[in-house]
């Protein structure tokens, strides 16, 4: 089937498996071995991309679930300001991810930081799907907080600065 | 002098993420074949079927046999075949790889093969192994009247053989006359040598593009070099690239330690003897130095009149081990800690107090390991004591255990404290000559021809100290050589020795340089051992460090979660803490939870790390730091569960079984 699509501010229109999940979309039509993993539905969490704006493990998004929405990995992310709000949320908080699940918990610190999430509940629970045990839950959820108010602050000085 | 440059693989990951695969030639998904595995699903056993379906020109089966030069792949002198062709010695072994135009092609013609097998006997299923390692010194007293109370103690850590859901790839393409492989590696040249032997393609023609990696448990050691040897021989055959994807896997030895000891009236060791039996699966590689590093750790540090250490190497019909960040240090480290606090136990006082009263205040100095002050190791032990509330927190769960029936009292604190040491041994190194060469140019700028170059962030550090050496109004002068032909072999990336003892090399060789540029007629050269050898000692202490770990079972599930680890870590000299405490807390994070323990929201780990200000040699973080937490992981369980926690890794259903047996 055709399905058309953003990715990494791309517009697309790909034509394949209608059940073919996400993470091998990317791997295999966009050729993005690196960030994006495949573990076959076995949840190891290093697969995670932002789907308008919400992180979701990409192998348990079939392809016509993406039809018309956004999605954004960590190849393009990285460069966004988002993404710089929380490397000085790491910095500030002195808790980096290792490289392997770098990306996967920086894109989930992201959706959690976007929505304002700051329950320790609920950001434990979003993190969970990273299996990865470089961090433990209160370097996460320090993270988080740091990431809100950073953000927050930004987008306080935004409007002055223009 | 820095070891926190063993951190540096960590310590900014988005300059290893960024590395983009810039020399990969431009070739299309549709101009290419992709390859999927068939593993054998038991080992020992004999293929005595393996049919294949009719296959067109778009797909490429490659088994034993298709390997043009040789099926035969190997590590530091010991050999394995790449793909099995008459007998499969362990489940997992790689028996076709088949190759299509893309991945569900593969997989859907993967389907119709047909492997058929047959059980073997044990006696016809062999391996190479090397014979015990024994050291020691003193003559065991005879105990017949007995004058010494006799104690034995036993550690055991289960095989953990799984895959880690992290997918790879490993591609071969030609380009004239070169091979071009891009896998990920913890040694190039391991690539370039397995591509050889398979295809026959001379080294200096074969060029490895190096992938992003984070290899936790050495997982891109061996099994990358397999991959790329099968994927550059479909290369050859078919003419066009080739490409493998493959589930990273990791395993674990099995390995247990027996130690007997006889204790005097004071219940202070004597005599020890100490046995330390390692299962390295169907393959056992560089097992030799698997021994000495294995026997390093387990020498206690108190002093015996007597002692006898064993190292036995063996083999099962399972998946080799790699050397899974340590190989054996950290386990032996583990088995000895764990040792000292039961005959603390036996003593009755806590483990604390008893390394106070029977270690002495130098170690004795070994073949292995020289005889060091215990001062600084001491020191940190005392600090975690003091953060953890050690002493009070092992007496109310000793004494309160005795109260609770059957189940018992379910929480348990442990201790462990050692030395660190980095790299290979001093046999090893002298063996391998893995070597790097600086060079002093015309130009006035400095070349470095290694091998290593697979941590970004660490190279920039290595550039910074040795221009402050030789060019330090040019830091851009320093520059690291692309890998080429004539690239020198700096050995694996394993045990952190390409940032630790690397690190000290390069260090050294700057400052013998910075001389020589001076007095010789440029360009100068200068080619050094990519290992520091320490004769006449294996190892040299560098880096102290004492660990404490609480845990507690629940009392419903049994599901075993920690508490809290308390840590104390003394460096040479700290440049970088965040980075070093980074390391430090993933380390330990990883030892728990692959062992089996639940981490809980509240739990922490608190850390302190101090710095000596000296140039000693650097230690391996990862190997010190996953040694004791080891040991106070095992000490802290034994306390909370008794002998029915009898092994690590360990399951909630493994305690809920063993306190179910007592019922």
């Amino acid at each position: 089937m055709k399905i058309d699509c953003t990715i990494d501010g791309k517009t697309l229109t790909l034509s394949l498996n209608s059940d073919k999940p996400l993470s091998l979309i990317l791997r295999e039509n966009m050729g993005d071995d690196g960030a994006v993993n495949h573990c076959n539905g076995e949840m190891c969490g290093l697969c995670t991309v932002l789907v308008d704006g919400k992180a979701m493990l990409s192998c348990m998004v079939p392809a016509f679930e993406i039809r018309g929405k956004t999605v954004t990995t960590f190849d393009s992310f990285r460069r966004t300001r988002n993404m710089k709000d929380i490397e000085k949320a790491y910095e500030s908080v002195g808790r980096y991810p290792c490289t392997e699940c770098y990306a996967s918990r920086s894109l989930i610190f992201e959706s959690l930081i976007d929505e304002g999430i700051t329950d320790p509940g609920e950001i434990l629970k979003e993190l969970s799907i990273v299996r990865c045990p470089c961090m433990d839950p209160e370097d996460e959820i320090m993270i988080v907080r740091r990431g809100i108010e950073i953000r927050r602050k930004r987008n306080v000085q935004r409007p002055q600065l223009a | 002098m820095i070891p926190q440059l063993a951190v540096a693989l960590h310590s900014h990951p988005r300059d290893d993420i960024l590395r983009i695969m810039a020399d990969r030639k431009n070739f299309s998904r549709y101009n290419m074949r992709c390859g999927i595995l068939l593993h054998a699903e038991k080992g020992m056993a004999r293929i005595s079927e393996l049919r294949l379906p009719d296959l067109d020109s778009r797909y490429l089966a490659i088994t034993g046999s298709d390997l043009p030069a040789g099926n035969s792949f190997s590590f530091m002198g010991r050999t394995m075949p790449i793909i099995a062709k008459e007998t499969i010695s362990y489940p997992g072994q790689i028996v076709l790889a088949l190759f299509a135009p893309d991945y569900e092609s593969a997989e859907l013609m993967m389907r119709q093969v047909h492997l058929s097998t047959e059980d073997i006997a044990q006696e016809e299923f062999d391996a190479e192994l090397p014979d015990s390692l024994e050291y020691s010194w003193g003559e065991m007293d005879d105990n017949s009247e007995g004058r010494y109370r006799e104690v034995s103690t036993e550690f055991s850590l289960t095989r953990i053989a799984r895959g880690n859901r992290r997918l790879y790839t490993a591609t071969a393409w030609m380009e004239g006359s070169n091979m071009h492989i891009e896998v990920p590696t913890q040694w190039t040249e391991l690539i370039k040598e397995s591509v050889e032997r398979a295809t026959g393609y001379p080294r200096r023609s074969i060029i490895v593009h190096l992938l992003p990696f984070t290899a936790k448990h050495d997982e891109f050691l061996l099994e990358p070099a397999l991959l790329a040897a099968i994927a550059a021989a479909a290369t050859i055959r078919s003419g066009v690239p080739c490409e493998i994807r493959e589930e990273t896997f990791f395993s674990r030895p099995t390995v247990d330690v027996r130690r007997k000891v006889l204790l005097d009236d004071e219940s202070k060791p004597v005599y020890e003897s100490a046995e330390m039996i390692v299962d390295q699966g169907a393959y056992a590689f560089v097992p030799e130095e698997y021994q000495r590093q294995a026997m390093t750790g387990l020498i206690p540090p108190y002093p015996l009149k007597g002692f006898r250490g064993t190292v036995r190497i063996a083999h099962s019909p399972s998946r080799p081990a790699s050397f899974c960040g340590s190989l054996g240090y950290s386990e032996a480290l583990a088995s000895t800690e764990y040792h000292i606090s039961r005959l603390a136990e036996i003593a009755g006082t806590t483990p604390n107090l008893y390394r106070e009263a029977v270690e002495k205040e130098k170690r004795k100095f070994t073949d292995y390991i020289p005889g060091f002050d215990l001062d600084s190791q001491k020191e940190c032990l005392k600090s975690v004591t003091k953060a953890a509330s050690y002493d009070r927190k092992w007496s109310a769960n000793t004494f309160q255990k005795s109260e609770f029936g059957l189940l018992g009292y379910l929480k348990g604190i442990g201790i462990a404290s050692g030395a660190g040491i980095a790299g290979f041994s001093t046999t090893l190194s002298k063996e391998a000559g893995f070597s790097a060469m600086m060079t002093f140019t015309q130009k006035r700028n400095v070349t470095v021809n290694t091998s290593a170059l697979s941590h970004q962030s660490t190279m920039k550090i290595w550039k910074k100290r040795i221009a402050e050496r030789l060019v330090p109004d040019r830091p851009e002068g320093v520059m690291f050589l692309e890998p080429g032909p004539d690239t020198l072999d700096t050995g694996p990336d394993t045990l952190s020795r390409i940032v630790s003892s690397f690190t000290l090399q390069l260090e050294s060789a700057a400052k013998k340089l910075a001389v020589l540029k001076d007095t010789e007629k440029l360009p100068v050269s200068l080619r050094f051992d990519a290992e520091n050898t320490y004769y006449p000692c294996e190892f040299e202490n560098s880096g102290y460090g004492a660990v404490a770990c609480e845990i507690m079972i629940d009392k419903a599930s049994m599901i075993p979660s920690v508490v809290g680890v308390w840590a104390s870590f003394l460096f040479p000299s700290v440049l970088d803490r965040v980075s070093l405490e980074n390391s430090i807390r993933r380390t330990i994070m990883m030892t728990l939870q692959e062992n089996g323990m639940h981490i809980p929201l509240s739990f922490h780990i608190h850390i302190e790390i101090s710095e000596e200000g000296t140039d000693d040699t650097i230690s391996s973080v990862h190997q010190i730091a996953r040694g004791l937490t080891l040991g106070a992981l095992a000490d802290a369980l034994h306390q909370a569960a008794g002998d029915k926690a009898a092994s690590l890794p360990i399951s909630a259903e493994e305690i809920n079984t063993a306190f179910g047996e007592e019922i």
